[in-house]
């Protein structure tokens, strides 16, 4: 099974920033910061574009 | 006594440059195996590609099929801090290849670029070893630290490789390779293990390491740390990973960093980082932690998230069972046991 991806979007309020969680296979939850050069992060960039793909 | 070591010793006695032992020749950090912050064993139970989650010791990442376990062990070699051994399961009948991987981040990898350079390292197997030999790739991309996943699925930029072979005994010997980097390298990955293993895995079949050395030059030279001393080698890891733990605490309340709640549930708290990082880090923790309010009790089921992070702090927020303050201060605290740990990972 793939991890999962939940966005956390930036909350004005409490002034917390957002971030992307990834809940793992184990269920292991990792909070993934906005970094491009992060490889996490360009692991869920990677994930979005292949989701994103038209199918033929 | 090997040329470079006769010419160390010369060197030396006359005051020049000892080349061959200095610090800083060896290009692969924790090549010891000194350093294993995650734990010293480590079980995968189906095929996985190397990725971010499949570290195992410190800048080693595994990748194979079927069923493997990766364990720290006693080196047959006393200049050796540990050896590494990758271990085909007993009962593991996939056939495939299965490796050990290493992957170089491009600030590194670009000086390599067009260079001679030699890998060496000693390799030993198991009596009941069952790959038909073992591989030593070294696969090299032009794009910028695309990370180890996209290494090993052969998907850098500009993909590229070197494969050598090499059958193993089970007497721990040492083997060096040398080659030419090609000139347009910005980033570098080796698989070094298992080729085409097949049949059904019995107790002894794995193949053990140390020593790994990746230097400039046609020559293998004797191995040393790449940062010389053992508290380098823990700094270098650490660029990649760290694991602030609760794990070796005489309290079951460990502290791990002060900060303020901002609602009855919730609290931010930044935690400096003991090395900068290479890039802003993941986060996530295990095992339970609370925080604690200002009656002196623990506020249990605390969850992490990112907030703020850089290269040199982890800002980060909790969120919990409900009885904090908001405005209070507050300290993350291990929630009663001694196994709880957060981690913080910039790995490729």
């Amino acid at each position: 099974m793939p991890s999962i991806y939940t966005v956390i979007a930036a909350d004005p309020t409490t002034l917390v920033s957002g971030s992307i969680q990834r809940t793992d296979e184990d269920g292991k939850v990792w909070s993934i910061p906005i970094d491009p050069a992060n490889s996490d992060y360009q692991a869920y960039l990677a994930t979005l574009a292949a989701n994103s793909a038209p199918t033929a | 006594m090997s040329r470079a070591q006769l010419t160390s010793t010369v060197e030396q006695n006359s005051a020049g440059a000892a080349a061959p032992v200095v610090a800083g020749k060896n290009y692969i950090a924790n090549s010891g195996f000194d350093i294993w912050q995650r734990g010293t064993s480590f079980t995968f139970s189906s095929t996985v590609a190397a990725s971010t989650s499949t570290y195992t010791a410190d800048r080693w990442a595994f990748g194979g099929t079927g069923a493997f376990t990766v364990t720290q062990q006693t080196p047959s070699n006393t200049a050796s801090p540990y050896a590494l051994r990758l271990q085909r399961t007993s009962g593991n009948s996939t056939s495939g290849d299965s490796f050990i991987t290493y992957t170089m981040e491009t600030n590194t990898a670009k000086l390599l670029a067009g260079q001679t350079v030699t890998l060496s390292f000693y390799m030993k197997a198991g009596s009941g070893f069952t790959g038909t030999t073992t591989y030593i790739i070294s696969r090299f991309g032009t794009g910028t630290d695309e990370g180890s996943n996209a290494g090993y699925s052969g998907l850098f930029t500009g993909s590229n490789q070197i494969i050598k072979t090499q059958t193993p005994t089970t007497t721990s010997t040492k083997y060096s390779y040398t080659f030419v980097v090609p000139s347009s390298t910005k980033e570098m990955i080796f698989l070094i293990g298992y080729s085409g293993a097949s049949g059904t895995a019995g107790s002894n079949d794995y193949l053990e390491y140390e020593q790994m050395q990746l230097e400039l030059g046609s020559v293998a030279t004797p191995w040393s740390r790449a940062a010389g001393t053992l508290q380098g080698e823990l700094a270098l890891a650490m660029r990649y990973y760290y694991r602030a733990t609760s794990v070796g605490s005489s309290s079951n309340y460990q502290h791990f960093g002060m900060g303020q709640a901002y609602s009855s549930s919730a609290a931010k708290v930044p935690i400096p980082l003991p090395v900068a990082m290479r890039t802003a880090p993941s986060i996530s923790s295990t095992g339970s932690l609370g925080l604690l309010n200002a009656a002196n009790s623990a506020i249990g089921n605390a969850s992490v998230g990112a907030d703020g992070v850089s290269t040199t702090v982890a800002g980060t927020y909790w969120t919990g069972s409900s009885g904090l303050v908001a405005g209070n201060a507050t300290t993350l605290i291990a929630n009663g046991n001694s196994s709880c740990y957060i981690e913080f990972s910039s790995e490729l």
